[in-house]
């Protein structure tokens, strides 16, 4: 990324709290471009949002700096960063309508008071809450998802430089989720802002986003594009934040081919898997996802004897229950092979590039 | 709800022993009060009760003290409008300190927030003889003389507990999240008091401020030990009278000011009614 297109530029971000006894953010480094959404994606606790609240200006980081298009942010105010936040309880004001409420922004700006109508009125119609039949409602007279809606329209009618997303769909049920999700999004790409997303909910991180940050104990484990990070993961914790996962123990590297290497896994099973950066050691794991097998009737040549021990037909998916070599693990697939049958042998396969060497 | 009482012969002896207690409460609170009222329409000359029969003789004596030639030889005018203006200023002067400290307590941790806190229910249980009795010493051996200010004071000193409670107590339902979006939306700390906090707390601060305006036109204890020729406030003058002259005039007056107070009451209703509206679209 060539530095005009940086807009936030985070290096070295920490926060102590009981003197220096907690780290909830651990020395950590976030770029987002110009027009990109990154995710900030991990388990409650990990420091995601407390990473938030410290771009927002609402903490105050122990140490690091954080960049906003250039300028050194990090002991300004809230009020002065021009950064935006959509919060998880859309804080709506409840005295104002919900035309003062996008107007707020601007009146503390001191904008002009018909730029501040023609601008608001603008930001409803992008939200699909027009002026004309929303303006005058108030807070309890709208729902979760219109609540959102003003929510992310009082945020977008400053022309923030970067705008935080704090879990705005935790509120909302599944169906209106997906579609909320679906058109920030949109609004997102058509206005071209850099945004980051904070989410504990895998899956519209991964929907909605360019680049995924994976979190736990106040450190990044892993930063990349969400296939990267579901396919390449960087370590066990990633693997299994990101859905479900086959992980087996190395015991001993037999062969090394580039980044490829036969690796004997702890219940003597011999494969092929690839490394993302570094090397397979003894110790180090190699995972798969249940997509990623497949079953076979008749050995393939190359394949590992598996033994059937239960299947279950569920949402269009075979989930089969394999054992190899006194290892338990999960395959699915779409087809079924009549052949194989519960409680009679089968044989698996793996690609090498998709059983992947990962730390523990 | 009485249907759901009379299905065991229990709840229905317990409801009535609960109605029965409530009226005879409700009697003894209300009897002394009922007992000015009907007294002070009594056409007679003297404090009978029940009274011979009912007129507005008393109520036009009254008037007279207010309107009369012989109004500024009474002080009734005087004494009223000084109370008014003790109580009113009393508001002004706990809001003024009482809502930017609720806030403090409400929202930040400091040293000593605990003790501030305890002493805030101090006013409450303190016995104000004594509070007057330091006071008057105070301002005898300091040889100062505030005039109407040395009872504004005293009476914000026990009002002032009483706004901060009503007061906190709105601050504390108010979502953190609304001052931080109001925060990133470029309002300045003095922005969001004046255009979130404030408005948002109107409620609970107008209800105290009324609180304490009562608690300042009622009362006795501490202007008893504080006022001065120049300041009479209405209890003390009430006192007086009732001391000097016995008359059903006093208890007129007494009736206005019971009047004063329900008005004053109803206000406050009223004000929690408007703040609770919204909750009730939920």
């Amino acid at each position: 990324m060539d530095m005009q297109r940086i807009i936030l530029d985070v290096r070295g971000l920490s926060r102590e709290f009981a003197n220096g006894k907690v780290k909830a953010v651990d020395n950590i480094d976030i770029a987002v471009g110009r027009g990109e959404i990154v995710s900030i994606l991990g388990p409650s606790g990990c420091g995601k949002t407390t990473t938030m609240r410290m771009i927002a200006g609402l903490d105050q980081p122990t140490s690091g700096t954080i960049n906003l298009c250039g300028n050194d942010v990090t002991d300004l105010p809230p009020y002065r960063r021009n950064i935006g936040l959509v919060f998880q309880s859309f804080a709506i004001f409840p005295h104002m309508t919900v035309q003062q409420n996008v107007a707020f922004g601007l009146k503390m700006q001191r904008v002009a008071l018909d730029e501040i109508e023609s601008r608001v009125s603008a930001a409803l119609d992008l939200v699909q809450l027009p002026l004309s039949k929303f303006g005058d409602r108030r807070s309890d007279e709208l729902s979760g998802g219109q609540l959102q809606r003003v929510a992310l329209a009082r945020t977008l009618v400053t022309e923030p430089a970067l705008v935080l997303f704090d879990e705005p769909m935790a509120a909302l049920d599944r169906r209106l989720r997906d579609h909320m999700a679906v058109e920030l999004r949109a609004i997102q790409k058509q206005l071209g802002i850099a945004a980051i997303y904070v989410t504990h909910d895998q899956e519209t991180a991964t929907t909605m986003s360019d680049r995924v940050v994976i979190m736990n104990s106040g450190r990044i484990l892993q930063d990349g594009t969400p296939e990267d990070i579901y396919l390449k993961p960087a370590d066990r914790f990633v693997c299994e934040f990101l859905g479900e996962v086959n992980i087996l123990g190395i015991r001993d590297i037999i062969q090394t081919d580039g980044d490829r290497q036969l690796v004997r896994t702890d219940n003597n099973i011999d494969l092929w898997a690839t490394g993302r950066r570094t090397h397979a050691k003894p110790g180090m794991l190699v995972a798969f996802r249940p997509e990623q097998a497949l079953l076979h009737a008749n050995d393939p040549g190359h394949g590992i004897e598996a033994k059937i021990e239960s299947v279950q037909f569920r949402n269009g998916l075979h989930r089969w229950k394999v054992d190899i070599s006194g290892a338990s693990v999960i395959v699915h697939s779409t087809t079924v092979d009549r052949r194989i049958a519960q409680g009679e042998r089968a044989w698996l396969t793996i690609d090498a590039d998709k059983s992947r060497i990962v730390a523990p | 709800m009485r249907a759901s009482f009379s299905v065991t012969g229990h709840a229905g002896l317990e409801w009535w022993i609960i109605r029965i207690t409530c009226f005879i409460i409700l009697t003894v609170m209300l009897a002394p009060i009922l007992m000015v009222l009907v007294i002070s329409f009594t056409d007679g000359d003297t404090l009978q009760f029940p009274p011979p029969g009912f007129s507005m003789r008393w109520y036009l004596e009254v008037w007279a003290f207010l309107t009369g030639p012989d109004a500024d030889l009474v002080r009734l005018v005087e004494s009223l409008l000084i109370s008014v203006k003790i109580a009113g200023a009393t508001a002004v002067v706990t809001v003024l300190a009482g809502v930017p400290a609720s806030y403090a307590l409400v929202r930040y941790r400091f040293f000593g927030k605990t003790l501030i806190e305890e002493l805030l229910g101090l006013p409450v249980v303190f016995p104000a003889v004594v509070l007057g009795i330091s006071l008057l010493v105070l301002f005898s051996a300091t040889k100062t003389d505030f005039g109407v200010w040395q009872i504004i004071l005293a009476h914000s000193i026990i009002g002032l507990p009483f706004l901060m409670r009503n007061c906190m107590t709105s601050m504390k339902g108010i979502d953190v999240a609304l001052e931080e979006a109001a925060k990133t939306l470029g309002a300045s700390p003095v922005r969001v008091f004046h255009k979130i906090i404030l408005p948002l707390a109107s409620g609970g601060i107008a209800s105290g401020a009324i609180l304490v305006f009562i608690l300042s036109f009622n009362e006795f204890t501490l202007s008893y030990f504080l006022y001065t020729v120049d300041v009479f406030p209405l209890p003390i003058w009430l006192f007086q009278q009732a001391n000097t002259s016995f008359s059903p005039a006093v208890f007129a007056v007494s009736s206005l000011i019971v009047a004063i107070n329900v008005l004053a009451v109803l206000v406050l209703d009223w004000l929690v009614a408007v703040r609770k509206q919204p909750d009730r679209q939920d």
